[in-house]
């Protein structure tokens, strides 16, 4: 049987949509409402953003708190008034620290850059940056500070400390390889100045220094070797400098030319390419310049008198040289001897000038005549090289050239006892010389005459030989005395 | 310019106003379900009585059908009886009673079937009485549940509207600066 038919089932309460449209309409309206009321209050917010910041830069309060005690702004503003005036205070003062730190920096860096501890972990900086920031906050006399102003200040200090250890790093390191490689430089001129007589260690010395030294571990390969090159040419500037009376060019050029060979424990050299070539310029210039030194020096050292002197001695040495026994057709070594005694002379002369500019003339003249006569004394015994004694024509073929004696004599018709004139005197006293030795020439004793002597000693007749001026001065001598003596 | 801290009040109000009309919207729909539930449940029960006085005109029909066969099969019996009885006597037959007893022993069966068929009936009704029963409680569950709407509830909704709008106006959400900020303090 079916139970509850009779049953209708259950209803159910239907909305009241009345009540639910004026709910809904009620929802909406708070929702406009509220809408409304977070535009006004941004709108209220942009327009008392821009009071409390113009507020702000216009007064020369340090904050708030501190216009409010001094009686010009009243305290009835609010927090976000205040946070935006603030906010801006912490700006500029944060600007002002930032510019002021950074002056302070480069006035700390510069003392830190004559210095000689190397910062090279950046704890120095640090420790300045921190103690600056210290200082700086406890005399930026805040009173009561907001924590809206250092809202707008902190940022400021993060930024400037980045800023300043960025700068740091980039100048510290810099500095460091400068400072590496200018003590690189100090040592090797010093190492240069203090043995300029032994560049070979001075070199052993230099390619050293970078295994060595832990200081010049900053300064890269290719900077080091700029570094001695430019340590030599500083050197060489100063010890080559065309306007100092102490200047030693000679040296110059020593180091200079050391620079060209110079090797590095690696085997490479410090110039390479267009520098070698660049590197000769400069050697030919400082060439140069050295004789246009060794010219003045001389003129700037002494005074006319010895000048005058020196010039009057050096043309009778020159004369002695160049004289009809040292100079003759067949025999220029006179010339020549006399070239490389004015060299020697001038160098050793020069030298002295350089070293003794104090000496008085007297001095100077002293020493200059004890220096030609050294001089001379050592030129005219130095060897003349290659002699010909083998050929005919020969001067010193004594033997060899009686013939062509005998030849001369019987064309010149001279009384020898007749006085020469002075017109031909030296002619005629060489004519006589020789005529009257050419008598008694065919049986010259070998012991008489230095160079016939040695020659038959030695190497014999007709073999090239090696005597020395005054050998030559001698047996001229000897021959003539010899000669008078038969008369 | 209005004070935007002003419209939030206001705002706040509706917002209010909103929860109390939704209070009171809730209420009388509670109030509405209630007599839906109540007519529902009333003629549950008349459905239910329905079904027992069904069940009892079903039950007294088939009894009095069952009484009606047995009714008959008595006045049958009796004339069997009366017919033997007749015809034992009429043979000389001594032993009447014996014979009368055989006829009622073949009806007696009948009858047994006709009480247990009534007694069927009366178990089956009782049987269905439990059944409307169960069936007018089916009924009864269907019957939504009414919740009425909370007056504290209303109270905690507009509080926490209140709380809420409360922490707008402190977070800035209505704006950080105060009207006056514009009005007064110009630095001189």
């Amino acid at each position: 049987m079916a139970f509850q038919k009779g049953f209708f089932g259950q209803g159910y309460a239907g909305e009241d949509t009345g009540s639910k449209g004026l709910i809904k309409a009620l929802g909406s309206l708070s929702k406009g409402l509220e809408t409304v009321a977070i535009a006004e209050g941004e709108k209220l917010d942009k327009e008392v953003k821009a009071k409390a910041e113009q507020a702000a830069r216009i007064d020369n309060f340090k904050s708030y708190q501190d216009a409010v005690d001094k009686g010009e702004i009243d305290n009835t503003k609010s927090d976000f008034y205040i946070a935006q005036y603030d906010n801006i205070k912490g700006k500029t003062a944060g600007i002002e620290y930032n510019t002021k730190k950074r002056l302070a920096f480069e006035s700390w860096w510069a003392d830190q850059s004559n210095r000689d501890e190397d910062d090279v972990d950046g704890s120095a900086f640090m420790a300045w940056s921190e103690d600056y920031d210290k200082t700086y906050l406890k005399d930026l006399g805040v009173k009561d500070s907001s924590s809206y102003f250092y809202k707008g200040f902190d940022p400021y200090i993060s930024m400037s400390s980045q800023q300043l250890s960025s700068k740091y790093a980039s100048a510290n390191a810099t500095r460091l390889k400068e400072k590496g490689k200018l003590n690189l430089q100090f040592v090797i001129e010093d190492a240069l100045m203090k043995n300029p007589n032994n560049l070979e260690e001075v070199q052993t010395y230099i390619n050293n220094l970078d295994i060595t030294q832990n200081q010049f571990r900053f300064v890269g390969k290719t900077e080091f070797n700029q570094v001695v090159v430019q340590s030599y040419k500083n050197v060489i500037a100063e010890i080559a400098n065309s306007t100092d009376l102490n200047s030693d060019y000679d040296l110059a050029l020593a180091l200079a030319e050391q620079i060209k060979d110079f090797k590095r424990p690696n085997g490479s050299r410090l110039l390479a390419g267009k520098d070698i070539e660049k590197w000769n310029e400069y050697i030919e210039k400082l060439s140069k310049e050295k004789t246009n030194y060794d010219r003045n020096i001389t003129k700037f050292t002494q005074d006319a008198a010895v000048s005058e002197f020196i010039e009057d001695k050096l043309s009778a040495v020159e004369s002695i040289f160049t004289n009809a026994d040292f100079n003759d057709p067949d025999l220029k070594e006179g010339k020549n001897k006399f070239a490389d005694l004015k060299v020697e002379y001038n160098l050793r002369w020069n030298q002295y000038l350089r070293n003794n500019k104090n000496h008085d003339p007297a001095t100077k003249i002293s020493y200059g005549r004890a220096l030609l006569e050294d001089l001379e004394y050592k030129y005219k015994y130095a060897d003349v090289t290659e002699i010909d004694t083998a050929t005919r024509d020969s001067r010193f073929n004594v033997r060899g050239r009686l013939s062509a004696i005998e030849d001369v004599l019987g064309a010149l018709i001279i009384d020898p006892d007749a006085q020469p004139t002075d017109e031909d005197s030296q002619v005629k006293e060489r004519s006589l010389d020789t005529r009257v030795s050419i008598a008694d020439i065919r049986n010259i004793d070998p012991a008489i005459g230095s160079l016939l002597r040695q020659t038959n000693r030695g190497q014999g007749i007709g073999n090239e030989y090696t005597v020395t001026l005054q050998e030559i001065l001698d047996l001229m001598n000897e021959y003539n005395a010899w000669v008078r003596s038969n008369k | 310019m209005c004070n935007p801290t002003y419209i939030a009040i206001a705002a706040l109000s509706l917002s209010a106003l909103q929860s109390q009309q939704q209070y009171q919207a809730d209420k009388a729909r509670a109030r509405a379900q209630e007599d839906k539930n109540k007519a529902a449940r009333k003629s549950s029960q008349i459905a239910y009585l329905a079904d027992l006085n069904k069940l009892d005109r079903d039950a007294i029909a088939a009894n009095k059908l069952a009484a009606k066969d047995k009714e008959a099969g008595e006045r049958d019996l009796i004339v069997k009886q009366d017919e033997a009885l007749l015809t034992q006597l009429e043979s000389g037959n001594a032993n009447v009673d014996a014979v009368l007893r055989d006829v009622g022993f073949d009806y007696e069966s009948e009858f047994s079937k006709l009480d247990q068929k009534v007694y069927d009936n009366n178990l089956n009704t009782i049987f269905g009485y439990d059944d409307a029963y169960a069936a007018m409680r089916r009924s009864f569950n269907q019957v939504p549940d009414v919740f009425k709407p909370s007056k504290a509830g209303l109270l905690i909704d507009v509080a926490s509207s209140a709380v809420t709008q409360y922490g707008n106006v402190q977070g800035g959400k209505y704006g950080e600066s105060k009207s006056s900020d514009l009005n007064t303090g110009e630095i001189g």
